[in-house]
């Protein structure tokens, strides 16, 4: 799927939609659900928009955009990995899990009234295979063949059996055969999208794309909104004055200080709240000496003060993480005997006896030696624009400096850092890492050599460069079943082997503000009933069919 | 002979441009795959870096002579590449999108500040002595030094936020209709930054015609017309403005060069959609040919308005020609 | 503000070498000028001592508006703004001067060795200085600094490299007139090598000129630099006042009414800035005496 939705977990609730709307609508407003009003949503700032509606962009400029008009298969949600069936009413696994069939959604109209078939879901993966570069997903390393069966079944087979595979397929958004047959959709700019979704263009401005309501949209009734506004916004501070005044309404942008900056402005309409989405990792090269070492690794991780950099590089939002990965959202994966191996400390003392022990030595400066003898220096990478990693970079730095570690920081561009970073070029440096429905899509790409490639070649994931046979041994095991059982043991196996061999240091569950106004809408996920993840981010649609205007 | 010579050199100075554009983004680390699938922080699946590489079509095995062939080529087709950030969109769309808001918040900050600037530079050079005269160069001067961007912040901040007087971001509102109301929302929102440009920009104008001016009225053929009893206003006006005028026509083509680059920044901090913003998203995401081609107009624009400004001269000063 | 150099023609004002007195010395914008650079650069020598911490270290409660302990606040990080906007003043100081230097001795080299040799030193020299004249610095100095990821020594030097055009061309031409001058002709004719016209004849009379040019490079480097930070395309780990308007631009201080993190930079550089063109618009006056005189209507 070119728009992967990995880090949009939130709970779960497969009968609350309804619910929700209801609920919220008798409760906050005196005029329920009804078809009219606006929106304007920004949900990160991207400077001017460009004519470009085609979903497979490599981009991400309008990616928020593309997902209101076109659908996937599949709404994923949930920190336990629930999803909601959307375009595909439903699926099973055959042929000892080697062949998925999907069964489509009856009655689905694209918004130029033809109606979407098996033929459209086998042209779009098949377009996929013939254009490599719109693959983003690299669905055709898994898949060998696609077929319709009839105008709503389709079947598709697999070399191997894999239990991601499901979740990376159902995220591709469906294109209609009939208008995409003679395009390049690589080069397409598809500036007059048809798809199936709640919202269909209206008009293009680089400065505001308006989308209107898609009247004749398969969830009869919805959408309710009649206009939705996508401002352009460059930078967030600009989005920060739009939602302070009223003129946005919905945004998911980072911002330090949101209960001053938005939320005290009005506190009865303005809310916030947080999606949660993987980790932020501090990636150790395990090719360099003496971080290959594992009393170093542990001694650094007890160095580092996890609080203090959620409170100063994050402003509280990003929370302080485990040392398995399993997110604060995913808990229900972990046992009690994981919760307690796992738990990071803050133990500068104890870090530095574990490095006395482990033979390095105070040199003449007060600053370690390894035991080879050498100055123990670190240099930390870290990228000028993501200025939260800057900071975490920096803190991180006088962290290590406290127990006697020298660090030299170099702040670079994105590209070279993420160069520097997957080449194996780098000695530590804060990066996100993989996530998906549940623990094993974040601990699998960071552990097994499947991801991982030699010094100098890009790795996809494993950029620390870990190698242990038991990883792919386990990874094999999880795809072979679809028992949640073995999911659940494999799982614990490898945060077990994360927890007590830290091929990279977790530092924080990444978790990032979204912002919203009850003032004119109503239908908001809330803390009462969170039915869905609140972020703006690649077309909300779950939330978008739910929202309405207060009068 | 003049324009002849004049036209020659643009001509090499673009060349230089292009050239010295071409070979720059091969100096740099890091590669434009690499920045987009950081901008997406791991967001993309596992297969996103290879499809990116195809997409982008980089890690092409050409020589440097070669791709600088095919940039000539292309340039000259005005085939100016695919934009990496608005991929798949033709860089000269995204040119042709932002272009015109540049030209025109640049075109009117800079006549504004032209004639204010001028203005005020004969008034503080005529009426030499008066308190006023004598505190405007300076404070124009001294404000001429403040970072455009923090003016600009301050400006949004004061007279966008808390006051609500002025929009914080666009060019132009949402669905106006009517070509009155739309021209009356592009300079609405084009206030505070014009403003902003006009305000750190106009010193240089008001220093340069007051100096000129002092210079031109001690001139013999003033003191002259002043013996002959001529009224001072028509003096200042026919005799002495016009010929200090002319040194600050050269200099209106020289100053476009900062004024682009303090329109640049301004761009960003008001949210308008010109070259300016495009130029900084271009950097920021290493998008190569959209960096190229907007560098390479900003250097055209200027050339061409530097050619413009030597046409105009040629014909108010018959002196040039024999230059 | 750079227009004003070029709009005032450096020829008009024939520089006496004997003056009866220092004329700055008794023209106040000159003396506020010079007061107040030597108080940056007072800050700048003695600001360990009055740093009271470490610039970077984001130890303390975050967002804290000015009070005993932190005269100036602290930031969003949890650093304080009076000890950022002290050691601030040494990097930004230091751009401004080296790249000033740079920029005004390529001016120098380029604008004498032109105006003196002629011929097609002066053709290609000229030819050069037109060139980086007419393509505009800002984006050059963007995309530069962007490709090539500088630390303070590259920006110093991009920033030289792109802003000496200015001062060539002004120092070419009044070199140009000083050359044919009666005593540089004559010591020519008595036999005094090249160097010895140029350092004893035609340097000391240009020395107005070239000053006003190193004020002018500087404030342009100011300028730079401050916005280059300010786009995250300088260092921004180093403290510096463009860095500090960068962070706080990106921890939205205004927004958050953190006025005490995003003034005070800001008023620096203005403040710094003003007292370079108070300098060098006294300059202008006392070189140019006919702008001195005062003339009531």
């Amino acid at each position: 799927m070119s728009k992967n939705r990995s880090w949009m977990w939130a709970v779960p609730a497969a009968s609350a939609l309804f619910l929700a709307a209801m609920g919220s609508g008798a409760f906050a407003a005196p005029v329920g659900p009804h078809v009219g009003g606006s929106i304007s949503i920004v949900a990160s700032p991207h400077g001017p928009w460009a004519d470009v509606f085609n979903p497979f962009a490599p981009g991400e400029t309008q990616d928020d955009i593309v997902g209101d008009i076109y659908e996937p298969l599949v709404e994923w949600n949930g920190s336990t990995g629930a999803h909601k069936a959307w375009l595909a009413q439903s699926w099973a696994w055959s042929n000892s899990n080697k062949v998925l069939t999907l069964h489509l959604r009856h009655g689905v109209k694209f918004t130029n009234g033809q109606l979407f078939t098996s033929a459209d879901v086998v042209f779009t993966l098949d377009m996929m295979k013939k254009y490599p570069a719109i693959d983003t997903s690299a669905l055709w390393s898994y898949m060998t063949s696609v077929k319709a069966e009839g105008p709503y079944t389709v079947k598709i087979t697999i070399n191997k059996p894999d239990a991601t595979f499901l979740y990376y397929l159902t995220g591709t958004y469906m294109v209609p055969a009939s208008l995409w047959k003679n395009k390049n959709p690589v080069l397409w700019t598809d500036p007059n999208p048809v798809g199936t979704g709640p919202y269909q263009l209206k008009s293009f401005s680089p400065q505001n794309i308006i989308l209107k309501r898609n009247p004749h949209y398969w969830q009869k009734g919805k959408p309710y909104l009649q206009t939705v506004y996508y401002p352009s916004a460059t930078s967030n501070g600009s989005v920060i004055l739009g939602l302070a005044d009223g003129s946005i309404q919905w945004s998911s942008i980072y911002s330090p200080d949101l209960r001053n900056s938005f939320v005290s402005k009005d506190p009865s309409t303005n809310h916030t709240d947080v999606s949660s989405g993987g980790y932020d990792w501090l990636y150790v090269n395990l090719h360099q000496y003496p971080l290959n070492l594992l009393p170093v690794r542990r001694a650094i991780s007890d160095a580092i003060n996890r609080k203090a950099l959620s409170v100063i590089s994050e402003s509280g939002y990003s929370t302080p993480s485990r040392l398995d990965g399993i997110d604060a959202a995913q808990s229900s994966w972990s046992t009690p005997a994981l919760n307690k191996k796992a738990a990071a400390v803050y133990n500068p003392k104890l870090a530095e006896s574990i490095l006395a022990k482990a033979g390095f030595k105070r040199g003449p400066n007060g600053m370690l030696l390894t035991p080879k003898g050498k100055p123990f220096t670190v240099n930390l990478v870290t990228a000028s624009s993501f200025t939260d990693f800057v900071s975490m970079t920096s803190q991180i730095s006088s962290m290590l400096h406290a127990i006697g570690i020298n660090t030299n920081i170099t702040v670079t561009s994105v590209s070279n850092y993420s160069n520097k970073m997957e080449d194996g070029s780098f000695s530590m440096g804060v990066m996100w890492g993989a996530s998906g429905p549940n623990p094993f899509y974040t601990l699998n790409p960071l552990m097994n050599t499947e991801y991982s490639a030699a010094l100098g070649q890009p790795a996809p994931d494993n950029i620390e460069r870990y190698s242990n046979p038991r990883v792919q041994q386990l990874a094999n095991e999880y795809d072979a079943s679809t028992s949640v059982a073995v999911h659940k043991s494999v799982i614990d196996q490898m945060a077990n082997i994360m927890a007590t061999q830290l091929p990279i240091i977790g530092l924080l569950n990444r978790n990032s503000p979204n912002e919203y106004s009850s003032a004119t809408i109503a239908g908001w996920p809330t803390a009462s009933n969170p039915y869905w993840d609140n972020s703006a981010d690649v077309g909300p649609i779950v939330v978008l069919t739910q929202l309405y205007a207060k009068k | 002979m003049f324009l002849v010579k004049r036209a020659s050199f643009y001509l090499l100075t673009f060349w230089a441009a292009i050239t010295l554009n071409f070979f720059l983004p091969h100096l740099m680390p890091g590669s434009a795959v690499g920045a987009v699938m950081a901008r997406a922080h791991g967001e993309m699946g596992p297969g996103a870096l290879h499809a990116l590489e195809l997409a982008f079509g980089v890690n092409v095995h050409q020589t440097l002579l070669q791709q600088y062939g095919i940039y000539l080529s292309h340039l000259a087709h005005g085939n100016l590449g695919i934009s990496f950030t608005y991929f798949p969109e033709p860089v000269s769309q995204v040119i042709a999108s932002t272009l015109p808001w540049t030209l025109f918040l640049i075109g009117l900050a800079t006549i504004i500040s032209f004639v204010v600037g001028n203005l005020l530079g004969i008034y503080a050079a005529w009426r030499r002595g008066r308190p006023l005269a004598s505190v405007l160069p300076i404070a124009f001067t001294v404000m001429a030094a403040m970072p455009y961007f923090w003016v600009a912040l301050i400006f949004l901040y004061v007279f966008g936020f808390l006051t609500g007087w002025f929009p914080i971001t666009h060019s132009i509102g949402t669905e106006v209709t009517g070509i009155f109301h739309r021209f009356g929302s592009i300079m609405y929102h084009a206030t505070l930054p014009a403003l902003t440009i006009v305000i750190t920009s106009m010193g240089g104008w008001m220093v340069g015609m007051r100096n000129n001016l002092v210079s031109v009225l001690s001139e013999d053929y003033v003191i002259l017309a002043e013996m002959k009893g001529l009224p001072e206003r028509e003096i200042v006006a026919n005799y002495a403005a016009r010929n200090a005028l002319l040194p600050a026509i050269t200099g209106f083509a020289m100053s476009l060069g900062f004024v682009v680059g303090g329109a640049l920044l301004t761009e960003i901090v008001f949210s308008y959609p010109g070259i300016g913003y495009a130029l900084y998203q271009a950097v920021t995401n290493q998008d190569y040919p959209l960096m190229q081609a907007i560098f390479l107009i900003i250097v055209t624009a200027v050339l061409i308005a530097n050619f413009l400004v030597d046409l105009l001269y040629s014909r108010l000063d018959p002196r040039v020609s024999n230059d | 503000m750079q227009e004003a150099s070029v709009v005032h023609d450096p020829t008009s004002s024939p520089v006496k070498t004997s003056k009866p007195r220092n004329p700055l010395w008794h023209n106040t914008k000159a003396l506020i000028g010079l007061g107040m650079i030597a108080l940056f650069i007072l800050v700048a020598i003695i600001g360990p001592w009055i740093e009271r911490y470490a610039p970077n270290a984001e130890i303390f409660i975050p967002g804290q508006g000015p009070s005993s302990a932190h005269w100036l606040g602290t930031t969003a990080l949890g650093q304080d703004v009076w000890s950022q906007l002290v050691v601030g003043t040494r990097v930004s100081l230091l751009v401004s001067f080296l790249a000033g230097i740079v920029a005004t001795f390529i001016a120098v080299l380029v604008g004498i060795a032109s105006g003196y040799a002629g011929g097609w030193i002066d053709n290609i020299l000229s030819i050069l200085t037109n060139i980086f004249l007419v393509i505009p610095s800002l984006p050059l100095v963007i995309i530069l600094s962007a490709y090539l990821h500088l630390g303070n020594w590259g920006i110093i030097f991009v920033i030289a490299i792109t802003s000496w055009a200015w001062g060539a061309r002004s120092l070419r031409s009044q070199a140009l007139t000083l050359v044919q001058r009666d005593y540089v002709v004559h010591a020519k004719l008595a036999g005094q090598a090249w160097w010895q016209v140029i350092f004893g004849e035609i340097l000391p009379n240009m020395a107005s000129l070239v000053v006003s040019g190193l004020l002018f490079a500087m404030i342009n480097a100011l300028l730079t630099e401050a916005g280059l930070d300010f786009l995250g395309l300088g260092n921004i780990n180093a403290v510096s006042w463009g860095t500090m308007l960068y962070w706080a631009q990106n921890s939205e201080a205004l927004i958050n009414g953190m006025w005490w993190w995003f003034v005070p930079p800001g008023v620096a550089i203005a403040a710094f800035g003003a007292a370079l063109s108070l300098l060098n618009f006294s300059l202008d006056e006392i070189t140019n005496p006919r702008l001195r005189q005062r003339k009531v209507r």
